[in-house]
This record gives structure tokens, sequence and C-alpha cells, in this order.
């Protein structure tokens, strides 16, 4: 009987040795070049015709376009529209590593914290250096809460600043989270149907429970796959915003 | 026939004209709203809430964690800013629940839009 932890397990493909560097590609690693690679042969074949009447294809390609084009300019403003293709690719990176984890044998890369947390401290570091070239020393100011009694200001600014880092952790463990969780569940329902089917006779019929709660999960997944991408990247620009307009 | 219509352009001129005064127009109407919200959608909230609450104490108590280790005082400042992280933490889950985004401080409350709930305690 596998663990249904199992599916996380990170396995060598093939080891190289660069220039001293020992880099090994793991199947971590090729589902985030397949990735890559997936969403950009989707955008370069969908925009390929470039109709002034759209297929259903160029629609799609289109509609991801737009809703993510909709989303910097309504959380960040016009200041954030430089900022679209780093926002598009993050959200298209998100998207397509968490639906290609749910096609049975693959894996996902977005379920292991390495990965999410080194996006996240991307995004943290890059949007406190806009903030920084931005606005100079006036960023500090964010960390001073507006018309907070002065006694409490010294207590609260260390709380602000606390808050402040937590960004980055909650950002990359909330997609994490709910990556790892909702795979662990699937392969714990699929573990039952084969328990209770190998228990023989009038059990068999009984398999048919998990089988059934695991459509219903399936479905639930994709949810949470395309929700949990959109909830990455609307955080971006939220911090986008918080860097480029201080309050 | 509606008489009330504004006459087509036909020239070019005016036309990129009135797309200039539309962009203008737009660009005014979308501005970044000050409550910026997330889809408070049940699940996805709930899996906010939790997250805040723990990224907040392992952030606290990993910063008490390396000044003690730095400053020598084991274990007085990880108790501290064990408490720190936890109030970090909850402010962060107040923040997301009234709407008020991710910015720090206190806003006006005249920017501050009702929402739903408190729509429905005025009925």
């Amino acid at each position: 009987m596998h663990s249904p932890v199992e599916q996380f397990t990170i396995k060598v493909l093939f080891a190289l040795n660069l220039f001293g560097f020992d880099i090994q590609f793991t199947n971590s690693a090729l589902f985030m070049v397949l990735a890559v690679c997936v969403s950009s042969a989707f955008l370069y074949f969908a925009m390929r015709p470039a109709a002034i009447i759209p297929g259903r294809l160029q629609g799609l390609a289109e509609m991801l376009y737009e809703f993510v084009a909709d989303m910097v300019q309504s959380n960040a403003g016009n200041e954030g529209r430089p900022y679209f293709p780093f926002v598009f690719t993050l959200f298209l990176f998100v998207l397509f590593s968490n639906l290609l984890g749910l096609i049975p044998y693959s894996y996902t890369t977005t379920s292991q914290i390495v990965v999410t947390f080194a996006m996240a401290i991307f995004i943290f570091l890059g949007v406190t250096l806009i903030a920084l070239f931005k606005h100079g020393l006036h960023f500090f100011s964010f960390f001073v809460p507006a018309g907070a009694p002065k006694i409490l200001i010294p207590f609260l600014v260390l709380i602000e600043v606390i808050s402040y880092f937590v960004r980055p952790v909650s950002l990359s463990v909330r997609l994490f989270a709910n990556m790892l969780a909702g795979h662990t569940m699937l392969k714990v329902f699929g573990g039952l149907a084969v328990m209770i089917a190998s228990a023989g006779g009038v059990f068999v019929a009984g398999s048919i429970l998990p089988l059934v709660a695991i459509i219903g999960l399936t479905g639930l997944e994709i949810l949470v796959a395309v929700l949990q991408a959109y909830v990455f990247t609307i955080l971006t620009c939220m911090y986008l915003n918080d860097a480029l307009h201080l309050h | 026939m509606d008489k009330s219509k504004p006459d087509r352009p036909t020239s070019k001129d005016s036309l990129s004209k009135r797309i200039q005064a539309l962009e203008s127009r737009q660009n005014k109407a979308k501005g970044p709203s000050p409550h910026a919200q997330l889809p408070t959608n049940g699940l996805a909230l709930a899996g906010r809430v939790t997250t805040e609450l723990l990224a907040g104490l392992i952030v606290g108590t990993g910063i008490g964690w390396a000044l003690d280790q730095w400053l020598n005082t084991t274990p007085m400042m990880m108790v501290i800013l064990f408490f720190l992280g936890a109030a970090a933490g909850m402010m962060n889950v107040w923040r997301a629940l009234t709407g008020r985004g991710m910015a720090a401080g206190f806003f006006k409350e005249s920017h501050h839009k009702p929402d739903k709930r408190g729509d429905d305690e005025t009925k």
C-alpha cells in the first residue's frame, strides 16, 4: 500500500555537473519546465491566427490576458501597468503548475514549499525594492499607522513590521498548503477505495462510495487550482499597489 | 428613432480624439480602489484566515529566535515576539475580514464602504 504522501517525493531524473555546481534535474524541475513550455505553447498556438474575430482558442487566450490586465489595473492602478508582463507570467506559471499536477502520474511543483517560497520571497524583495526606489526613505512611514495614539506607536510599528515580514510566508504557505492538502486528500480516498475493494465479496460494491467522492474532489481540486493561482496573483498586485501608492 | 444620439463623426481626426477622451475617462474611473479585496468565497476566506494566523506566529517566533541567538537573550525575545507575531497575525485577519486590503494603519471611515453584512443589520 502506498502512503498518501509518497506522491510528493522528489526523484532525481539525471544529475548534471556544470562548472562545479551540482545540478540535479528532478521530477519537480521537469514539471516546472513543462509548465513553462505548455503555457508558452498554448499562448503561441492560440494567438497564431491573430484573427480580428477570435476563434475559441484565441478567445480563451485573450480572456486570460484581459483577466490579468484588468486585475493589475483595478488593484495596482495605471502605475502598475509596467509590471503586467511579470504578473501575467506569474499567473500562467502557477496556474499551469497547479493544473498539470492534477493529471494522474504527474507531479505538482507548487506542493513544495521551496518552490512557492522562492516565488514569494522574490516578489517580496522586488516589491520592497520598487517601494524604496520610488519613495526613498519615505517608504518607512508605511509602518507608522495613521491616526494611532502616540503612546501606542512604538508597539504598533513593531507589529506592522512583523506583519510586513509575514507577507512572503503567508503568500507561499497558502498556495503550498492548498495543493498539498488537496492532493493528499485525493490519495487518501483512492487508497480507501482500494482497501475496501480488497476486502472482497460484498465490500467491492462499497468501494464505489470513495470513488464517487474522488470524482467530486477532483472537480473541487480544479477549482482550488485556479482559485489559488488567482489568489497568489491578486495578492502580488495588492503588494505592488502598496509599494506604488504609499498611503 | 432616437434623435438625442450624438451624430457619428466621420473624419479620422475627431474619432481619435473621442478614443482619447474615452481612454482618459476609463483610466480615471479605474484607479486602484482603496479597499481592494480578495474574493469573499467561504473556502478562500477560511484558508486565508488560517494562513494569516499561522504565518504571524511562525514569523514572530522565528524573528525572536534569531534575535535570541544574536543577542544571547534566550528565551526573552522569543517569548515577546511570539505574542507580537500573534498580534500581527490577528491584525492581518482583521484587515482581511474588514476589507481594508493590505495597507497598514487606519482608514478614514468615510472612505470605507459599508459591507453587505452592515447593510443587513440596518434593515
